[in-house]
Order: C-alpha cells, then sequence, then structure tokens
C-alpha cells in the first residue's frame, strides 16, 4: 500500500498504481481533465503506464473561467 | 479580417470569461461583443460535482478560438507545465503566459516570463506573454519567438486605463512588425479607443464587461470602441497643434476685418 495526494486529499491505493487506475476510481474520466504528477505534465497517452510512488503529488485540473 | 498568429480573427477585440453573474450573462455578453478570442484558465475540479462540465459545454458552442492562460503560475517551471495541460485538454496551442511576481500589484515576473516563453517557443507553443510595457522586455520575447506581445495598460482589474502611454506608443514604433496587444487595467471604452489609435493591434479586457452593470451592452460598447479607435489609426490623425486654426477661412466672410484682438 501507498499514499498519495490527489489535488490536496491524501489517498492510499492497494494494488493497481498506475496514474490511469487512481484517475477511473476517482471519476475523472471525462475529456475535458489533464493531470501532472509532483508538477509535471503526465500527456494522456501515458496515464496507463505511469506508476505512482509513495508521496507523489497528483493534481488534476479542468477548464475554469479565467481572464 | 486580420491575422493573429497563426489564424485570422473578424474582430479586434479579446475578452475573458471571468466573473460574470452567471453563464448565460456570459454567453450573451461574447456574443454581442462579436470577439472572436476568449480566455480560459484551468483548476482543481472534483469530479463529483462536474466541476468545469457546464462552462466547457459552454465553450464548444461559442464558436470562439480560446487563448487559455497560465494564471497563478509563480515560476517558469510551473507555467509550462500548466501550458501542456491546457494543450492536452483546449487542443491548441496558444497559450496566455502569465506568472506572477508580486501579489499586490499581480505584476508579471519578466524573467520568468522570458525563460518560460523561450521553453514554450521551442515545444511549439504560440506564446501570447502577458507583460508589462518594459522595451527591452518586450524584444528580448520577440527575440525568443513570440510574435504577440501583451503589455498591460494597467494592473489587472484596476480599470486604471493607459498609465504610461509614452511607453505603450514608443513599443508600437520600435516593435512595427509584431502583433501589439493591450492586456489588462483597461476599465472603460475609451481606454481601448486610445489603446488602438496608438495603433495596437487589439485589446484583451474582462473585468470592464463582467462587472459592468449591464455587461451585454458593455461588450457592445467595447465593440464599437475597438472598431472606432482602428479605424481612427487606419484613417491618419491629424496633428496636435499650439494655435487655434478656424474651420471656416474667415477671408471674404462678412464682418471680417483684419484687426488684431
Amino acid at each position: 500500500m501507498i499514499r498519495i495526494t490527489l489535488n490536496n486529499e491524501i489517498m492510499e491505493l492497494d494494488d493497481d498504481h498506475s496514474l490511469l487506475a487512481v484517475l477511473t476510481k476517482r471519476g475523472f474520466d471525462q475529456a475535458y481533465y489533464a493531470a501532472a504528477v509532483n508538477r509535471h505534465f503526465i500527456p494522456r497517452s501515458l496515464h496507463g503506464e505511469t506508476l505512482l510512488k509513495e508521496g507523489d503529488v497528483i493534481e488534476i485540473i479542468s477548464p475554469m473561467q479565467g481572464g | 479580417m486580420w491575422q493573429l498568429a497563426d489564424r485570422l480573427c473578424s474582430s479586434r477585440l479579446l475578452l475573458g470569461t471571468a466573473h460574470y453573474p452567471s453563464l448565460q450573462v456570459m454567453r450573451d455578453a461574447i456574443t454581442a461583443s462579436q470577439c472572436h478570442v476568449i480566455t480560459v484558465a484551468l483548476a482543481r475540479q472534483s469530479p463529483q460535482t462536474k466541476g468545469g462540465e457546464a462552462f466547457w459545454n459552454d465553450l464548444n458552442d461559442l464558436n470562439c478560438f480560446l487563448l487559455p492562460n497560465t494564471a497563478g503560475c509563480r515560476n517558469a517551471e510551473d507555467a509550462i507545465s500548466l501550458a501542456e495541460m491546457a494543450r492536452e485538454i483546449f487542443q491548441t496551442n496558444w497559450i496566455k503566459l502569465e506568472i506572477m511576481g508580486d501579489d499586490y500589484t499581480l505584476q508579471p515576473d519578466l524573467f520568468e516570463l522570458v525563460k518560460a516563453a523561450t521553453l514554450l517557443v521551442q515545444k511549439k507553443f504560440e506564446v501570447f506573454p502577458y507583460c508589462t510595457e518594459d522595451l527591452v522586455t518586450c524584444q528580448r520575447l520577440v527575440d525568443c519567438g513570440c510574435r504577440v506581445i501583451m503589455p498591460w495598460a494597467a494592473p489587472i482589474g484596476s480599470g486604471k486605463g493607459l498609465l504610461n502611454p509614452y511607453a505603450l506608443e514608443t513599443l508600437r514604433q520600435r516593435l512595427p512588425e509584431v502583433t501589439l496587444i493591450v492586456d489588462a487595467g483597461v476599465g472603460k471604452p475609451s481606454h481601448a479607443v486610445q489603446a488602438m489609435e496608438l495603433g495596437y493591434d487589439g485589446v484583451l479586457l474582462n473585468t470592464a464587461v463582467s462587472l459592468a452593470h449591464d455587461p451585454i451592452k458593455m461588450a457592445m460598447a467595447f465593440r464599437d470602441a475597438v472598431q472606432a479607435g482602428r479605424l481612427a489609426y487606419e484613417a491618419g490623425m491629424m496633428l496636435e497643434r499650439n494655435v487655434a486654426v478656424a474651420s471656416t477661412s474667415l477671408i471674404d466672410t462678412p464682418f471680417w476685418h483684419q484687426e488684431k484682438k
């Protein structure tokens, strides 16, 4: 088991440590989300092969109004 | 139509999407403004609350070019990551590069800005850097590959208008081939006219419209102001003079006597 932080919330992961599994589990399955791990962008095509480690910080963002 | 980076735009007004009373008012104001480019941002959202979904759907209906920003970033590294995330979500290589250097004035960090712009251009982004009116910084941004430069008129959201028209005019004269857009600090349509009369290629604003009592009517006012300013610039304005010159020729008019008063 490892512990990660996703959008400021601590999570515990049991078996599948891939970024894709975490996003799917948390309901991030739309086109309008993007992910960064430890402040580095991870393209959608690499979500499946990106394995998370203890202490990783994941940011998931989506569109909002801005100037 | 005019050329903005790699695309043709029908309007020289660029509009932000923040602070409107509702998404419906935002949509109506954007439509009324006839702008062709709107800015958007990125933030953490919860999938449970469907955060961002309604806005996302609106964006797809508005038929505007999207200009995502990197608001909130304080260094080049974070801005680059956010730009890459924006490119994936919005499917555009356009990025409004904002890197804040001061919390009180929201003045951009020009050192980090040039660093980030250099790397983003290498990554094939079309970078629209939000900067101050400093000529040398703007030249550095051009040198690293920016085709569009966006100096502020005044601090973001201040509505103070063109605080340094001399420097903005100098920028226009020294960078004649660069697309220059005044971004931030515009509070009234007359400010937009002033920027366009200086020869700026466009004006980007948000709060002046979204916080107006009637954002839709104000959007129309800015639409017309930007057009008026551009037309005036293209028409060529008369030179200012220190002496009066009668509009009507006084020679041979009745009661005219060449006596000095």
